[in-house]
Order: structure tokens, then sequence, then C-alpha cells
């Protein structure tokens, strides 16, 4: 059986250490070695780190920097005691016990071949040997190495940061054994969640070829359109599908040399290509790395500078690419941006974009134009005609929410080509009307049910078949009639059938917020469940498990001063909350990305949580002047208590107090391993999928393993014995301490001190015992009563009208 | 007219720095005993039968530090069964007010010898204890009384206008003053070298014992600057605070004991006095402006040993912060040259419960030196008191 349960990483750059840092995560044992030093390093702090062993101290000091790395490269600080630092002169024997050896040096040809030669040395036959270049041909590596190597031998394409970034591009040549590929590629989704594309091996392979024109092609446009970089930014973002760092802010972030790099190596190496001239870097942008000026990585100076103004205030600067100087960013006015950014359909608003008359429209036209043209001229040399390769490798590497293939089909094949017809565009031969690049068209209602069933191989006229992963569901993301597995549904969320006696419940509002339609629909989902199925999972294939609570609705009835309408309100998403818990199935929660407030408490009624390695909760509340009512902080409160009814004349305060934080500070976890080490997550009821893909099938594997196990609901609790008010009085001790030491305001110290109220269990005496419902009555009436300051009201208010918590 | 009351063989332990110093885990009452049998040792004429009492200071007496931990002490000195012992907290001046109700006793003549003095492990206690309960009553009268005492030196600060470059001055001056200190040695007679095991994991289920010998007080930095001080963040008041971990008193580990003798004891057993005491006052003051203390108590403790407060040639004012210390100098305008000469809690460390007694260590073994007559230990008290003692070299 493929496993790979020891790893090597040569090499601890950037890129070595985040995969090093990944490969820890998934339960590897990573030896990362570098070369040895023949003197510990210069700098004192740095040599008592690394102590004796100064002989690998590259890879040791790698190690300790992956602490300090934003976004964080580990998901908890415990993997860092799997990656062992070593170096190539006296650890290459840890190769002999490896499954996977990945080489992530200096793009050198020559040393990265004799690295090689000395890893023959001792690798098992058959492990996977692979490479991490970006940049130089596989064929040119394994030329001249012997022949068990070559079979063994391919690409493994990290996108930085590797932990963030979903791609990974399998490369393999001529001689590489593809059913060691096969195998490889499999273990990498399912155990590190990276989505597969499989590259040919030409100059940069596939999303780097692609993405790195696209961003030539920006630069070409900007200059024919005449816009600053701020406004280029405004429109190669969020309005295109893209990430919101856009164009120069990502160049920024990754390293404008990397950019320059990866063009270079086009231009050099891709004599060929279409489009050759424009991967000549703009002198502007030469100017810029001749001055080590290549953004984040040289104190935020690059396109962009980070600087203080006047008053000490950090500003972000903009470059001016003419005078080289930085000013202040004057974005230019776009009287159609706005509004358009507000639509929710990305075809909709490129469709509305492209259509526009003036410089920004027709910057957008020049940019997606160029971006089809290229695609269409290269799929066939680098993704062997399959569009599915070129759009996934630019969704997964580069974040875009549709790829070009997708996006040109999705606008209108037909009417598109006419328009680069008449632009006199670069087509190849086998572009003509009517083609269709995927079944069903993108965007439509069918591909949104069943997704891509197959694609055209470009240059040909065969389709080929898209084989559907089994452990994707395609949930649906809005009310589907046409989903024949839904078994009841409203607008906001549907209950599907998933298969073997398990059912779906799926959110599909806007961010999955919770609103009381969903709350209503979640009693009767449960009791749907009971009727007909083992057990439920909860969980979407969306961008957030749930953030939150529907606020606006919140809002409404507060507005209109309906005490008992929000009591009521309350009430019953408390009921639903108890019915999950107490349902006689097991219910598992699949979280991934935002599982904020309301949806953190659904995830923390559920009998199991399959956390998604990137999963971000938190009972955030008090942001929004609340506390969690719906069960959250009766549920943490809960596990304090329990977790001291092991012990004899233990203190729950210190429980608490964790607790009483982790809603007062409204912390949320960078990571689902965090979200487990702060105790938010009981950790033995869940676990964690580094694969984000695979959380609905996990979940379901655990519904179907806690029924064959015989589940049996838990007992609703009416014996807890709480710290009542002598627990309180001590809270507010604190609370009068974080006052007086203005680390919060008036009212944050009111809604925390409502918050240390239902973890103590409320004003009584000491020691004494009471019921889930007290609790939950606890939450209510300080939710009811927060609702009825004016401070909440202003931050529910801020929240909605900016989405950033007002401080009051 | 009462007796007069003698300090005989007052020592002290090194102070470590809590949480990484070498005392990180070595027991307050190990520790203590140490300093014990030091003092005995130190008095070789006398009986340790003929102790009549220990009072030991200790300002948060609870787990390690429970249970009465003075008699514990006693016990792993070695004394005698017959020696009693009880465990005294006045939080910061614990140390202090033990060694003047030993020489209460000794003046009344209900006693002839006590030993008297206090420990602190910052290390394994924390401050405010393990189990920290707030009281509704008080949470409605006197919220105050549970202010962090960092908080109490922003509004004292603020109060008596301590700018932050005064405080990081004095805190400077502090480190300097301890540094020359030790390098010219002049701790030397008064601590009490501390053997020190350090039981860490060896390969194999093994133990690594590691022994060494504790000679010289952790805290002290000759590296620090002014400079290196302003760049320190406030540490209680983040936004517009003054008060920083570099101004306040460092938290730390120690021990120090005394005799406290009558004269005629003295003179029967032909023991060595250092000094008489010769009067100690406490007093209140507002619990949110704890570290003015001194300035209610040293008046009284003057007049209480019938001098006035310019006759005093050594003082040693216990640094909880640099702000209370210069609020307290400049308002009862004591003479700097004659405060803290060898470094102060800032530089040196302040184990809660054993500062008072450290204290006075430190302050007859400098009188000594330097041939002086008059000296006094003072010191702020949590939740708004202040302690001060005076001694005459004899």
């Amino acid at each position: 059986m493929f496993k790979i349960r020891r790893a090597v990483v040569l090499g601890s750059g950037v890129m070595g250490a985040q995969i090093a840092a990944l490969l820890a995560a998934a339960g590897v044992r990573v030896h990362l070695l570098d070369l040895a030093a023949n003197e510990p390093p210069k700098d004192p702090k740095e040599a008592k780190l690394v102590g004796k062993n100064f002989r690998s101290y590259r890879a040791a000091l790698a190690i300790e920097g992956l602490k300090s790395i934003k976004p964080s490269p580990l998901f908890s600080q415990s993997f860092l005691a799997n990656i062992i630092p070593g170096n190539f002169d006296d650890d290459l024997q840890v190769v002999r016990d490896c499954d996977w050896v990945v080489e992530a040096v200096v793009e050198k040809l020559e040393v990265k071949q004799q690295l090689f030669k000395r890893v023959l040395e001792y690798a098992k036959c058959g492990i996977p040997i692979t490479t991490n270049t970006s940049g130089i041909n596989l064929k040119d590596i394994a030329n001249d190495m012997p022949e068990h190597f070559q079979e063994c031998f391919f690409g493994t394409h990290f996108f930085n940061p590797p932990r963030y970034m979903k791609l990974l591009e399998v490369i393999p040549h001529g001689a590489t054994n593809r059913d060691l590929v096969t195998k490889f590629c499999a273990w990498s989704e399912q155990t590190l969640g990276k989505g597969i594309v499989d590259a040919y091996d030409t100059v940069n392979f596939v999303a780097n070829r692609i993405g790195v024109f696209v961003n030539q092609s920006t630069l070409q446009a900007m200059t024919e359109f005449k816009l600053n970089i701020e406004t280029v930014d405004s429109l190669t973002g969020k309005l295109m599908g893209r990430p919101s760092s856009a164009t120069f802010r990502t160049m920024d972030v990754v390293g404008l040399d990397t950019f320059a790099h990866v063009a270079k190596n086009t231009y050099d190496r891709a004599p060929n290509d279409p489009y050759r001239e424009w991967f000549k870097m703009p002198e502007w942008i030469d100017q810029l790395i001749k001055k080590g000026h290549l953004g984040q990585k040289s104190n935020s100076v690059g396109c962009y500078k980070k600087d203080k103004d006047a008053k000490g205030k950090t500003v972000i600067l903009a470059l001016r690419s003419e005078s080289g100087a930085y000013e202040e960013q004057k974005p230019a006015e776009i009287p159609w941006l706005q509004e358009i950014s507000r639509e929710q359909d990305l075809l909709k608003r490129m469709q509305f974009a492209i259509n526009q008359n003036d410089a920004a429209g027709q910057f957008v036209w020049k940019i997606l134009k160029d971006t089809f043209s290229y695609c269409a001229l290269l799929v066939e040399d680098i993704a062997g005609g399959m569009p599915k390769t070129i759009d996934d490798g630019i969704k997964w590497g580069f974040n875009w929410d549709m790829g070009p293939f997708e996006l040109w089909q999705g606008l209108g094949f037909d009417s598109v080509l006419t328009r680069l017809q008449k632009e006199n565009v670069k087509l190849p031969q086998w572009v003509k009307p009517g083609l269709k690049f995927y079944d069903h068209i993108p965007g439509s209602i069918d591909w949104m049910t069943s997704g891509a069933t197959d694609q055209l191989q470009l240059g040909t006229d065969k389709r080929r078949k898209i084989p559907q992963a089994s452990h994707l569901y395609r949930l649906p993301r809005f009310q589907n009639e046409k989903d024949s597995r839904t078994v009841m549904s409203v607008k906001n969320a549907s209950l599907v059938d998933i298969g073997h006696g398990v059912a779906c419940l799926t959110f599909h509002s806007k961010m999955n917020a919770l609103d009381s339609s969903i709350v209503e629909f979640m009693m009767k989902a449960i009791a749907k469940t009971s009727e007909g199925f083992h057990g439920l999972v909860i969980g979407n294939e969306g961008d957030a498990f749930s953030a939150g609570a529907n606020l606006k609705e919140v809002l409404d009835v507060i507005n209109k001063k309906d005490w008992t309408q929000l009591n009521r309100f309350i009430r019953t998403f408390q009921g639903a909350m108890q019915l999950l818990k107490f349902a006689p199935f097991p219910s598992v929660a699949a979280t991934h990305g935002l599982v904020l407030g309301g949806g953190c408490e659904v995830a923390l009624h559920c009998s199991h949580r399959i956390v998604s390695g990137e999963t971000y909760a938190g009972l955030v509340e008090i942001g929004v002047g609340l506390l969690p009512a719906g069960g959250g902080t009766k549920e943490l409160a809960l596990r304090c208590y329990d977790a001291m009814s092991v012990t004899e004349r233990g203190d729950p305060m210190a429980f608490l107090q964790r607790a009483f934080l982790l809603i007062g500070m409204a912390r949320t976890s960078s990571s689902g391993h965090e979200a487990i080490e702060m105790g938010l997550f009981p950790g033995a009821t869940s676990t964690i999928s580094l694969s984000r893909d695979h959380i609905i099938e996990r979940a379901k594997a655990q519904v179907l393993h806690m029924t064959a196990c015989g589940y049996a609901p838990p007992t609703p609790r009416s014996e807890i014995k709480v710290l009542g008010d002598p627990g309180l009085q001590t809270f507010k001790m604190m609370l009068y301490n974080m006052k007086e030491q203005k680390q919060v305001s008036a009212h944050d110290a009111l809604i925390a001190e409502r918050v240390a109220k239902v973890l103590c269990g409320g004003e009584i005496d000491g020691g004494l015992a009471v019921s889930e419902q007290y609790l939950l009555d606890l939450e209510r009436e300080a939710f009811v009563e927060l609702c009825q300051t004016e401070k909440t009201q202003a931050r529910i208010e801020g929240m909605l009208k900016t989405g950033s918590p007002v401080r009051n | 007219m009462s007796k007069a009351a003698f300090i005989v063989s007052p020592l002290r332990s090194p102070v470590g720095k809590a949480f990484r110093g070498s005392f990180r885990s070595k027991r307050p009452d190990d520790l203590c005993a140490d300093v014990m049998k030091a003092v005995l040792a130190a008095t070789p004429n006398l009986d340790p039968h003929l102790i009549e009492d220990v009072i030991l200071g200790c300002a948060m007496p609870e787990a390690e530090q429970g249970m009465n931990i003075a008699r514990f002490c006693v016990l792993l000195a070695g004394m005698p069964d017959s020696v009693p012992a009880v465990t005294v907290n006045r939080f910061c001046s614990s140390g202090l007010q033990t060694i003047a109700m030993a020489a209460h006793q000794v003046q009344s003549g209900a006693a002839e010898c006590i030993m008297a003095g206090g420990t602190e492990s910052m290390s394994l206690i924390p401050m405010m204890g393990h189990k920290v309960v707030g009281s509704r009553q008080m949470n409605d009268l006197h919220p105050d009384a549970y202010l962090g005492m960092g908080m109490t030196a922003e509004n004292v600060s603020f109060d008596y206008k301590v700018s932050r470059q005064d405080q990081d001055e004095f805190a400077f001056q502090s480190h300097q003053k301890a540094v020359k200190a030790i390098e010219s040695g002049l701790f030397k007679q008064e601590i009490v070298p501390i053997k020190v095991q350090l039981r860490t994991p060896k390969d194999g289920g093994q133990v690594d014992l590691k022994e060494t010998v504790v000679t010289t007080d952790e805290g002290p930095r000759a590296d620090t600057t002014v400079e290196a001080l302003n760049k320190l963040k406030p540490a209680f008041l983040t936004s517009g605070g003054s008060v920083t971990a570099g101004n306040s008193s460092q938290m730390s580990d120690g021990a120090a004991m005394s005799l406290v003798c009558s004269e005629d004891f003295v003179k029967r057993h032909n023991l060595q006095p250092i000094a008489r005491f010769a009067g100690f006052s406490v007093a209140g003051v507002p619990p949110r402006v704890m570290g003015i203390g001194p300035i209610a108590a040293i008046p009284k403790a003057c007049k209480q040993a019938g001098i006035s407060q310019d006759m005093i040639q050594r003082i040693e004012l216990n640094e909880a912060f640099a702000a209370q210390a210069l609020a307290v100098i400049r308002s009862l305008k004591l003479n700097p040259d004659t405060i803290n000469l060898t470094g102060g809690a800032i530089a040196l460390g302040h184990p809660l419960g054993a500062t008072g007694a450290k204290l006075t260590a430190t302050l007859l073994h400098g009188m000594k030196r330097d041939k002086q007559k008059w000296g006094m230990v003072s010191m702020c008290i949590g939740t708004g008191m202040g302690a001060a003692g005076i001694f005459e070299m004899l």
C-alpha cells in the first residue's frame, strides 16, 4: 500500500521549509536537509539557537523561521517537532528510511543533478523522487541519470504558500512510472488536500506559464490605457473573480524577482511563444528589482510602499511607474465599478465590465482577450489540449474563481469568438463557432448541479469524460429543484440524501449565514433525518461553513423593539441546537473556512466534527455587542465543568477563564488544529482533515461509523455543579482591572460580565447544581438585555455597514 | 523603658530570577532552611534549643508556601523539635514585619531570642496565589483593592507627575549601582551560597542531576541603557502608560533571616550583634495608589525611633516601581544619595515576603561597611499600606 510516513525535503529555502511544514502537519516525519556548514552562524542569537548541531544550522534556522512567516505555514506549532534538521554531508543516509524525496534547492540544473546522484546511493527502490522546480525541464534533470532514477522521478510543483495554495502540478517525464505517479497523486489529494494538475514537461509548466502571461498582458494593457497601479488593482481583483490582492499586491507578496524570473524563463526558453516579447519586464519593474525593492520581503517596498504619515499612522503608498516615486493612492474614478461589484455572479460582472466603453472596461476586455488567445494557443502544448488542466491550474494556483476556458464559455463562446475575430486576435486553427469546451456550460444550473461531465480535447474533436471524484458531492449552492437528491429545501438551506442512508443539511445563504428560516428548516431536517436516515452531516462545499447569524434579521427585530419576538428567536435557535445535540442519530459537522458565531454553535452541538485544516472558527459575538446565545457559551461551560468532574478538588476556574477569554477576545482559530488547541472544539470528538475536498465524505463516513458502533445520544444534563456567584465575582475582579487598564471598553466589560455569568451558572451560591436549560436561559436573558443597549445596536449597525467591528 | 532588641547574623540568599532563574524549581521552604542553617552556622555560640520562636514572612502562603511554611523550614533546617514557628503575611513588608514582631517580643521581655525573616518563590506561587476568588462585597465597595500593582504604579505616576523618562533613568541607575556592587563584591558578607539541584530528563528514563551553587543575584543587567529602557512598551496601561517591565521590580525567588535577641542574651552567649532595632511602623493609604505607602509610614517610624528623618544615613527603599519610589523620595524630600546605594528591586529583584528581611541584611551590612549609624528599610504594600523599620548600628 502506498503510504508516505517519512520524507526528505532537500533544500530549506522558503519553499522547502514550507513543504516540510505541510508534510509535518499530515503526520509525515520530515527530514529537512540543506548544505552543511563548517562553522556556526555569525549572529550570536542564531548560534545559540542551533547550539552544538551547527553543521545543520541552515535547516534548523529555517524550521525556526516557520514560526514567524505570515500567513503561518504551520497548522499548529506542535508540528515543528515532526521536522528534523540535517545537512547533505552528514545526514543523507536518512534517505534510506524515507518514502519520498522532494528536492527544492536552488534552480540550477547541475546542482540538482549532483544532489540526486548522491541521494540515489541511499534511496529505497521505487519511492518517488521529485523536484519542486518551477522552471527547469524534467527531461533535462533526468538526462544521463540511471534508469531506476528516471522511473521514479517526476516533478511536484507546489505553489507558494504551499499550505494555502491548493495546486500541486505533477509533471512526469518520458520515462516516469505512471503507476507511481497515480498513487502519489491520490495520496497528495487525500492526505495533503492538494488539487492535482497533470502538467506537461514544458517551460514553466501550466499555471505559471498562463498566470505570468496574464500578469504581463496586464502590464501591457496598463500602459496602453494609461492606468496607475492602484486602478489596475481595483479592476483585476474581486471584479474579475480573482484574489483581492489583484495584480500588483500579489506581485509584492510573491516577490517581483520571482515574477521576473518566471517571465524571463519563458522568454529565454520558449523562443516560439506566440507572445514572447511580452515576457520582457518593463523598465520600471527592472529598476525596482535592481534597487532591491521586491515587495513584502524587502520591508514592504515594491509596487506599493508601507509608510507612516505625519501622524505616525501606517499608509500604503503606490508607485508611480513613470517617476519611480511613491505617492498617495489615487485610483481612477470608475463610475460603474462600485455598483457592479455588488453583483454576486462573476459572469454577470464580467459581461457588464467588458461591455463598457471607457478605458476601464476596455482594459478589462483586453486582459481577457489576450488571456483567451494565449490559453487557446498553448493548450495543446502545455496541457495536451485539456481546457480543464489550465482552468484548474489557474483556479488553484492563482485563486481565480473561474478558469479562462470556463469564463470564455460562460460569457458565451460564440459571442466572445466573434469579438476576438473582429479584433484580429491570434487564435489557433481549431477555433470555430459552436465549440463547447465543457458540458455543461459553466455557470449554468446543470453545471452547478453536476459540474463538468466532459471536455473537448482541443485540437481534436474528441470529447473526454471528466471523472467525477467520489468524494465531491456538488451539494446545492441554491435551492435547486433539479437536484434529484434533495429531500426537502427552502431558499437558504437544503436537506440532501448523500447516499448510504446519510442526509446532509447544507446551507446556501450568503456566506451561509443563519437566519430564522434556516433554523426552522433545521428542526424539520432533524425530524426528517430521525425518520429515514442513519444520521446527519452538516456542511457545504461553498467558501465558508457559516459566517454566523444573519445580523440584518436581528437588527430588524431590535428596531421594532419587539423583545418578545427576540426572546422567541433565541429560544427557537437554542431549541434547534438542543434537538440536534440530543437527536437519536449521530450528527457530524464538516467545518471549513469561516465557522463563526451561530455557525460555530451549530458545529459545537453536533456529535462529532470533521475539521478542515483551513477552519477559522470562533465565538465572535462580542464584536457585535452580543454573547453566544445559541448554546455556545453553555457548551463551553459544560466542557469546563466536565473536565473538572474527573478530578478531585479541581478548580474549574482555570478552564472557565480560557472559555471566557475565547469569547471575550472573540478569538478565531487560524487553523482547524488551533480550533481544538484553543479549547473551542472538543478534541476527543473532532477529527482533522487537511483536505477540504474530503470533509463531506469523511463526515459521512463518521456518521456511518458511529451508527455501526451503536450510537446513543447524550443524556440531557441537570446536575451541573457550577461556580456560581463566587466565580462571577472573580471575573468581575478581572474585568475591573481590564477596564482600568483600558484593555476593554465599559461595554466590552458589560458583555464579558454577562458571558461570565453564563459560564459560572448565574448569581447563585457556589457548588450548586443547575441544568443545561438554566444556562441557556441565562444566555437568552443576557442576549436580549444586550440587544436593548444602544452600544450593541451601534455595533450591529456598524458591522452591517462596514463589515468590521465597531469599537465602543 | 523597654529592653533593647539586637539583630544578629542577618543573612540572605542570592535573589534568583523567577521562572528562568536558578531557583525556579527550588522550594521556598528548602531555600529558607538553607539560609536558617547559615544563620546558625554564623552564630556558633548559639544553642538552637534557645530559640524561642521563628517568625517567617511570606506573601502568598499557599501550596509550596502553605501549611505554615515557617514550621517546615525549622524542621528542614535541622533545628530541634522544641523550636516553634509562625508564618506572617503583610505582603511585601512581611520580612520586615517579622523582624519587628520578634523585636517587639524581645523589647517587652516576652522572649529573648527569636529568628525572623521571610521567604518567597514567585516561580512556584503566582502573584495572588493559585486560586483567586473575588468577593461580591469587595467588588461593590472597594474594587480598587483588587487593582493590579502595575496599575497602582500608573496611578501614582499620574497623581505625582513622575515622567517615563525619570522612571527609566531611575531604573537604569538601579542596575548600574547593583552591577557595581556585585563587581566590587559588596554583597559577599550578606549572601549565603545556595546549592541547587536541577533534575532534568536524560535518555532511558534517567534523571540528569546537576548540582550548582548560586552565589550571586541574577537580576542586574550591565548592558541595559536608558535608551533601551525607553523602548519598552508599557506593561499595564498599554496606551498612554509609563510603567514598563524595565522600570518595575523583577519577579524573584529568595529568602533572608536574622536573629533578634535581647541585650542580656547577647552578652550571656557571647553573640556579635550588628545593630539595634529602633522602631517600626505601618500605615494605610488608598489602595489605588498603594505605592505611596512609605510616605505615611516613614514619618511615623522616625517618630517612634525618636530621630529626625535627616539623621538617616542609609535607606533601603524597596523599588516596587520606579514611579512609586520617586514619588516617595520627592514627597518626603529624602536624600537620594542615601537611598539604595547598591541598587534596588528593579535591578536586584523583589521576592515579596522575603524582601523586608533581605533589605535589612543589605542595609545592616552596608552600614557596617560604611560605618554609618542610622538606617531605614521601607516599602509599599499591596492593597494600600506602607512600612518602615529603623535600625541603629552598634
